[in-house]
């Protein structure tokens, strides 16, 4: 934004010399900023604009609805947010959702996508590997989440059936269970979300300079060595930013808690998202749901700072 | 340069302005094929004759599309006015309301079962105006008004409305050797019944309890069990569950764990329907709507129908749908017709046998339909004593999802009954407490 500014005030201020080339290069220059206009004004009106909004009602915006109905900021809802009884616990589950689905994401993307960069293979198998391997992303979340809870359900989901058939003597039945809600959504965002992070790894990987590794063979370094040395070094600063991305954008992802658990059984699946809907739309607080969301956007800021501080050091 | 700049800027707006423009979502709306010709002199009307009015009506999506050809008939009849008609899934209904009566353009009419909630909130308003109280009340059932009234006045018209029944698979039954049950059978009839009927090895189970936290029915199938044990959901606007009536109750669904299928804490509706056409669970409860819902679904499927038993003394909720006016709409007269109309004694005869629900309305009551088989069974449990409407509190979807919530902690055991039923309470009077008068 600050830059955008900056071009503008170039293109309306006159410059101390009136020389052609570098009256053109304002132009050209101030010429860009107008084609990211469009853009901008998106991201303010979709982005920004709600987002002051949110913040407003946290401060202003008390009892039920979205008027601001407070004459001078006030830290009530905040405060309402931070003494609730389940604050902590909602914590812990959403940091156990968003940072074991990045885990998940990162592992598992790095893995299969030194297997489809390293092996191999045949190209063509590589190509239909890694189109069938998006399969899960492309699909909708909401029918991911309904082919979860077929799937797990502990009467007619596949798994459940399996081992009835095989006589294993527990009842497969995660949704249902508090100590494993939580960790079969963490496991299906897993599912769904890790061809994409597979995609990037993929191509972060493929973009080191292949010498490098002929280099190492010379040198007598094998594969563990090459990727431990080599390829996780050069990729770094990828996987650290997708595993920013990924955490921050996890946190407040809701379509899959709450299609699946809805935050039970006995809130051992509620996060921060979902916390917000049910504060929002079935209690009508949206002051409080505001403020709840300025501490998931807070906590997404301070995660983006120590990356991005880890980025920089390189 | 200076004019070349601002072409490209002026372009550059335009195409921003129509790629805004088109990211906003507009409701649906029936198309209209043609342009409505007379056929025959048509019906005198009392709006004006040349300006078309646009009135939007938000309705379940679930509900067969039979209520489309409705809308239809109305536009038919009242050419100056047009239904823009807004599907949304049921459980939506009432958050899209929500939303968008706090931004100012809510729907004109919308299709309201939890009217409590609704007034609670200034999201629907009073009929008092429109309706004449003497025809309303010799028209609808106790049951149809019980849905549409809060607090005595009118502030919705009946579209359905059904008392809980016993949803059986006569198949299983009759293999069993065990006869379908009849008005006045008991708790003790109802586990002798299930233990007859569950064969744990063969995986079939005599009864089907939903658990889920993500399905109403959790918290929909446990009321009647409370009414019947004499207790009562709420009492001077504070929860009034947790009584001796209360735990017992609970106590009682926990003891059918044994015919009930396992890890039923993450079955919904809907598998158990599944369960039940698969001849594995012989039977469960929910609203007469099921009746139509898997017979569309499963034509071949042979269903019966029994009434809630009794515990110390009868008890059942109804549950139903009923037409309201938002307050904020601009076209009120209009919407009144739209009603008017929808709720009229032919069309609500019509949809509710098409679609296999119980009508709210005497005249469609008297109709053949409801006098044998499973409607006819259907129809007579709404008139049994002890029936109460549900969702007769605000925030009933936040009360709702607590019960839920606390239910599936005793049906784990992670709490004892009577804890549970407290920590609900504790819970739902916080919020109840806030619209004390």
């Amino acid at each position: 934004m600050l830059e955008y500014i900056v071009g503008v005030m170039n293109y309306i201020t006159p410059t101390k010399n009136f020389e052609e080339d570098a009256v053109m290069r304002n132009i050209k220059i101030s010429a860009a900023y107008w084609f990211i206009l469009p853009a901008m004004l998106f991201f303010i009106l979709l982005a920004i604009y709600p987002s002051a909004f949110v913040l407003i009602l946290s401060f202003f915006a008390t009892g039920k609805g979205i008027t601001i109905s407070a004459t001078h900021p006030s830290f009530a809802n905040i405060i309402a947010v931070w003494e609730n009884v389940n604050f902590g616990k909602f914590m812990y589950q959403t940091f156990f959702y968003a940072g074991g689905a990045t885990l998940l994401h990162i592992l598992l993307g790095f893995t299969l996508a030194l297997i489809l960069n390293i092996l191999p293979l045949n190209p063509a198998f590589t190509r239909t590997m890694r189109t069938v391997y998006l399969i899960p992303w492309a699909i909708t979340p909401t029918v991911v989440a309904i082919l979860f809870r077929i799937l797990l359900s502990p009467q007619v989901g596949p798994i459940a059936i399996y081992l009835k058939s095989i006589g294993a003597p527990i009842v497969f039945g995660p949704l249902g269970q508090p100590a494993w809600a939580l960790l079969a959504v963490t496991l299906t965002n897993g599912w769904m979300f890790t061809p994409f992070y597979l995609l990037m790894i993929l191509s972060a990987m493929q973009a080191i300079d292949p010498g490098i590794y002929e280099a190492a063979v010379v040198d007598g370094a094998n594969g563990f060595q090459q990727i431990f040395f080599i390829t996780i070094p050069m990729i770094k600063n990828t996987l650290l930013t997708l595993g920013m991305f990924d955490f921050v954008t996890t946190a407040g992802y809701f379509d899959l808690t709450w299609i699946m658990t809805q935050g039970g059984p006995i809130k051992s699946s509620e996060i921060i998202s979902t916390w917000v809907y049910r504060t929002a739309f079935q209690s009508f607080e949206f002051g409080k749901a505001s403020a709840i969301g300025l501490i998931l956007f807070s906590i997404s800021v301070i995660v983006s700072i120590i990356v991005l501080r880890a980025i920089n050091k390189e | 340069m200076y004019k070349r700049t601002i072409n490209i800027t002026l372009s550059i707006l335009i195409v921003a302005s129509f790629m805004l423009a088109s990211c906003q979502s507009q409701p649906t709306s029936i198309p209209v094929t043609e342009a409505p010709v007379a056929t025959e002199a048509p019906v005198a009307t009392e709006a004006p004759a040349m300006e078309v009015v646009e009135i939007t009506y938000m309705r379940q999506a679930d509900n067969p599309e039979i209520e489309l050809d409705y809308v239809k008939e109305f536009e038919e009849k009242y050419p100056n006015i047009k239904v823009n008609v807004d599907s949304v899934p049921a459980n939506d209904n009432y958050n899209k309301l929500v939303l968008t009566t706090n931004a100012g353009n809510p729907p004109d009419v919308f299709m309201s079962f939890w009217t409590a909630s609704a007034v609670s909130n200034n999201l629907i308003m009073s009929l008092e105006d429109y309706v004449d109280k003497e025809d309303f009340n010799k028209r609808f059932s106790s049951a149809g008004q019980s849905y549409a009234k809060y607090q005595d006045i009118i502030y919705a018209i009946p579209w359905r409305a059904g008392s809980s029944v016993f949803l059986l698979n006569c198949k299983m039954f009759e293999e069993a050797g065990v006869e379908i049950p009849t008005l006045g059978w008991t708790w003790d009839d109802l586990t002798v019944i299930s233990e007859k009927l569950t064969n744990r090895e063969k995986g079939t189970y005599g009864f089907g309890l939903v658990g889920s936290s993500t399905d109403y029915a959790t918290e929909w199938q446990f009321w009647p069990f409370l009414l019947q044990a004499g207790g009562k959901i709420t009492e001077n606007n504070r929860a009034a569950f947790n009584s001796e009536a209360g735990v017992e109750a609970l106590e009682y669904l926990i003891s059918l764990a044994p015919y009930i299928p396992e890890g039923f804490t993450s079955m919904d509706l809907n598998q158990i329907v599944d369960l039940m056409v698969s001849d594995k669970v012989a039977m469960f409860q929910d609203g007469p709507w099921f009746i139509g819902i898997i017979q569309s679904g499963h034509p071949n499927f042979d269903i019966c129908v029994a009434p809630m038993p009794v515990g110390k003394t009868s008890g059942n909720i109804i549950g139903g749908t009923a037409l309201g006016i938002s307050p904020l709409s601009e076209h009120k007269d209009e919407a009144w017709k739209f009603i008017e109309y929808m709720t009229s004694d032919d069309v609500l005869t019509r949809w509710n046998e098409a679609t296999h629900n119980i009508p709210p309305n005497n005249a469609a009551l008297e109709q053949p339909t409801y006098q044998e088989g499973p409607m006819f069974v259907a129809a007579q449990v709404v008139n049994q004593p002890g029936v109460i409407p549900a969702n007769q509190y605000p925030e009933s979807d936040a009360l709702n999802g607590i019960m839920r919530n606390y239910l599936q902690a005793a049906y784990l055991g992670e709490m004892t009954p009577k804890e549970a039923l407290d920590k609900a309470a504790e819970e739902w009077n916080i919020i109840l407490k806030q619209y004390d008068n």
